[in-house]
């Protein structure tokens, strides 16, 4: 059974759709500024965020202002939308649904604890009902259609990586035949003022994989790509725009929020997804890096890389010097990215660097290139508590 | 390839099932709905106990209790089910964050909130380098786990931990009677946890996971007879069927099944099926007559999770 | 009650150290690595217990190496800049 990715959709700080992301990719344009949307900071702060409000968005969606729906299910919303384009999720074949969230509902729950804690006022607590990460998931899925199969998967900055991964598996051992996977979460004060606390969040726009790197920007968005088997496929006459042929999960086992110095998890991620595949290292043409701009992460993936592709050149960048670090969504924004790379045969640059980092000598990708033979392309997203997940996709 | 349960731990509301005494020992949920917790230093150490979510310490008690059953060395999967994750840390870092004065925030509450700090936090103790996975979907997500764990094991994994977890707090239930939950949920409402050992060798089960899976009804009844039917089974060959309902409003369903709702006794939580799996898995343990149990868990008014286990 | 004892009761609370008493931690005694045991989360724990009893701010966390060596580097380091 070959997985084939027939759709995708995306959300982020470059703004809503292929279109839009690609543009901006192709022509270094960071989509990091100082916060405008999202408000109550404790300080001016450089986000990835998306220009719009939650009622610009519902009205976008034709969703009713009214209506309870946080900013994650939002953002999730467009991008599935496109993802899935006219293709149905229904039960004429096999469907599925399966979001990566880490802030869930987060945005108007913080805004209801807001009341109470400031002003002792309750009025917003329905706000609660859509908290929970599998909640946001049903209002996407919902919208998309009536998939079967609806799960949420939760694994910090690999979150939707492992949403996609499981909707292959499921693909590949003949649990579904169709199934839109990937994952989304907004910006929210308390996931800003948590990476504050642990003093990685950069005061500027970040610098993935430089030598004066300060830690990381958030951003928000969501990214979802739509697979299918050769049944689906039948069913529903789509193109094929690339192959997802490996994954891999490890986990890094050394500390609840820091990697390995030498990338352990990483490493065993990418070798995994690799064997997985069936390939070598050096049919990698381009890795779309974690990349989050903090010392830890960078340097271990760095390192990893390093033991994985040994002295071979290995063109890798990270994309969050453009959108942030999405958390949740990163994995599927990213996937959605990698199979860009491949439809276009194009790579997408790191932008914000310019010192190689201390004892080696690899730099990234810095400049965007089209006319690029890319034939496959490895996607790595790492999260607290180890997590540790590496996708492959190929040309179709 | 059949999947047996080698080893089942629970932390709940109720004292740890003795043997044939089992199901008569229940205590229903009525008052008092706390915990019966173990002390957990008999599994961690204080300098790391002081770092975990409550999630965390019942889920790593639960696990280094479970894996008694195997050379821990040997573990091939981490699969944790939880519908809220770990609460209070998140209400304690919401709190900090926007109440203090303070521009300094303590970081510990915000890492313990994050969903996979369960699970992550059993690989880091146990050095595990494998598979770890978080399903988070309200009344299924340990059905979810449950799925998960079969499909490594199909892809060839020897065994895998499996578990499900959510915390009680106060504030849980302060928003239940600000929401205007129904009175029963909001009296039912309750915490806890409850992992297993599953693997593919016969010889090492305390019980067959038949089957599992998730089911959209209309009527619970014909659902779960259908899924009787699909694999091979009728109401009559079922000994005792093991019921629960979640956090949304469903009528008591009457089954043609001597049945026992396991959510009167370990109260009310979204991964509460894990706990149900556990009564089930050691009632068919000790009751040598029953040959199949049935875990249904209606975990909404158009889903259910169905686990069918069998006697080896 | 003096700077020190007052220090190790904070860092007790601060840091969850459910069975340690103020009098088991020696004034000299290292609290990273062999001594006491503490790791990188709690090192930004003590920067918010810089602030928070002693109106201190800490901007890098690799400041922390030095000023938290041991309950007496910590006690200097506060009575120079507390506020």
């Amino acid at each position: 059974m070959n997985v084939f990715v027939t759709g995708v959709g995306v959300v982020s700080a470059l703004g809503i759709g292929i279109k839009a992301n690609f543009k901006a990719l192709k022509c270094h344009k960071s989509g990091i500024r100082p916060n405008k949307i999202i408000e109550n900071l404790l300080e001016e702060t450089f986000v990835g965020e998306l220009p719009l409000s939650n009622i610009e968005l519902k009205n976008l969606l034709q969703v009713p202002v009214e209506t309870n729906a946080p900013r994650t299910a939002l953002l999730g919303m467009l991008a599935s939308n496109e993802a899935l384009g006219n293709t149905l999720l229904d039960n004429k074949v096999r469907s599925g649904f399966i979001g990566g969230s880490t802030v869930g509902g987060m945005d108007l729950s913080e805004d209801y604890f807001r009341g109470v804690y400031l002003e002792g006022n309750h009025e917003n607590v329905t706000y609660l009902t859509t908290h929970d990460l599998g909640t946001v998931t049903d209002i996407i899925a919902k919208n998309c259609g009536e998939p079967g199969y609806v799960n949420t998967i939760s694994t910090a900055c690999s979150s939707s990586a492992n949403s996609i991964m499981l909707g292959a598996r499921m693909i590949k051992n003949g649990l579904l035949d169709r199934v839109l996977v990937g994952g989304n979460d907004a910006l929210s004060r308390f996931t800003i003022n948590g990476f504050r606390s642990l003093m990685i969040y950069d005061k500027e726009i970040c610098k993935p994989f430089d030598k004066n790197r300060k830690g990381l920007n958030l951003g928000e968005g969501a990214g979802y790509l739509l697979l299918e088997n050769e049944t689906s496929l039948t069913q529903s006459k789509n193109k094929i725009l690339a192959s997802l042929v490996g994954w891999h999960n490890a986990n890094d086992a050394y500390h609840q929020t820091g990697t390995s110095p030498e990338g352990d998890g990483a490493m065993k991620a990418m070798k995994g997804a690799l064997a997985y595949a069936g390939l070598q290292s050096n049919s990698i043409n381009h890795i779309n890096a974690h990349g989050t701009a903090t010392q830890n992460n960078d340097q271990s993936e760095l390192n990893a890389i390093n033991r994985i592709f040994g002295d071979t050149g290995i063109n890798f960048s990270s994309t969050k010097g453009y959108t942030g670090h999405t958390l949740g969504a990163s994995g599927g924004i990213e996937a959605v990215y990698s199979v860009l790379s491949l439809i276009n045969q194009c790579v997408f640059p790191n932008i914000n660097w310019s010192t190689p980092m201390d004892n080696n000598m690899r730099k990234p990708v810095l400049d965007f290139k089209d006319n690029v033979a890319i034939t496959h392309v490895m996607s790595n997203s790492f999260g607290f508590g180890g997590n540790s997940t590496s996708l492959i996709f190929s040309k179709s | 390839m059949s999947t047996y349960i080698y080893a089942s731990s629970a932390i709940s509301t109720q004292n740890q099932l003795a043997g044939e005494a089992a199901l008569d020992s229940l205590v229903s949920i009525g008052e008092n709905k706390d915990l019966i917790e173990p002390d957990y230093s008999e599994y961690i150490k204080p300098m790391v106990i002081r770092r975990m979510s409550k999630a965390t310490k019942m889920s790593v008690a639960c696990a280094f209790r479970c894996l008694k059953a195997i050379d821990y060395a040997s573990l091939e999967a981490i699969i944790v089910g939880t519908g809220l994750g770990a609460t209070t840390d998140t209400e304690k870092f919401l709190k900090v964050s926007i109440a203090s004065e303070v521009n300094m925030l303590p970081p510990t509450a915000f890492i313990q909130s994050g969903h996979n700090s369960i699970a992550g936090h059993i690989a880091l103790l146990l050095k595990n380098d494998c598979y770890n996975m978080t399903h988070v979907q309200q009344g299924l997500s340990f059905e979810h786990a449950m799925l998960d764990a079969l499909l490594n094991l199909s892809e060839g994994k020897k065994n895998v931990l499996v578990g499900g977890v959510d915390e009680k707090n106060a504030l849980l239930n302060e928003i239940a009677t600000r929401l205007k939950l129904d009175t029963k949920i909001q009296n039912q409402l309750a915490g806890g946890s409850a992992y297993f050992i599953l693997g593919s060798e016969k010889s090492k089960a305390i019980a067959k996971v038949k089957a599992v899976t998730i089911m959209q009804y209309t009527s619970p009844v014909e659902a779960a007879q259908l899924f009787l039917e699909n694999n091979g089974l009728s109401y009559s060959n079922v000994q005792k069927g093991f019921v629960g309902y979640s956090l949304s409003f469903v009528e008591p369903i009457q089954l043609p099944l001597d049945t026992i709702v396991y959510t009167d006794y370990s109260g009310r939580f979204f991964s509460s099926a894990a706990y149900g799996l556990h009564l089930a898995s050691t009632y068919l343990q000790y009751f040598i007559n029953a040959k199949f149990a049935l875990v249904i868990n209606i975990a909404s008014s158009s889903k259910m999770g169905l686990i069918l286990i069998e006697r080896v | 009650m003096n700077l020190k004892e007052e220090l190790k009761k904070q860092l007790i609370e601060q840091l969850n150290l459910v069975e340690i008493n103020p009098s088991d931690i020696e004034d000299d005694a290292p609290l990273f690595g062999d001594g006491l045991g503490l790791d990188s989360i709690d090192a930004l724990e003590l920067i918010v217990l810089l602030d928070t009893y002693y109106n201190i701010k800490i901007d890098k966390p690799e400041q922390g190496k030095e000023i938290f060596h041991s309950v007496n580097s910590m006690a200097d380091f506060i009575e120079k800049n507390r506020a």
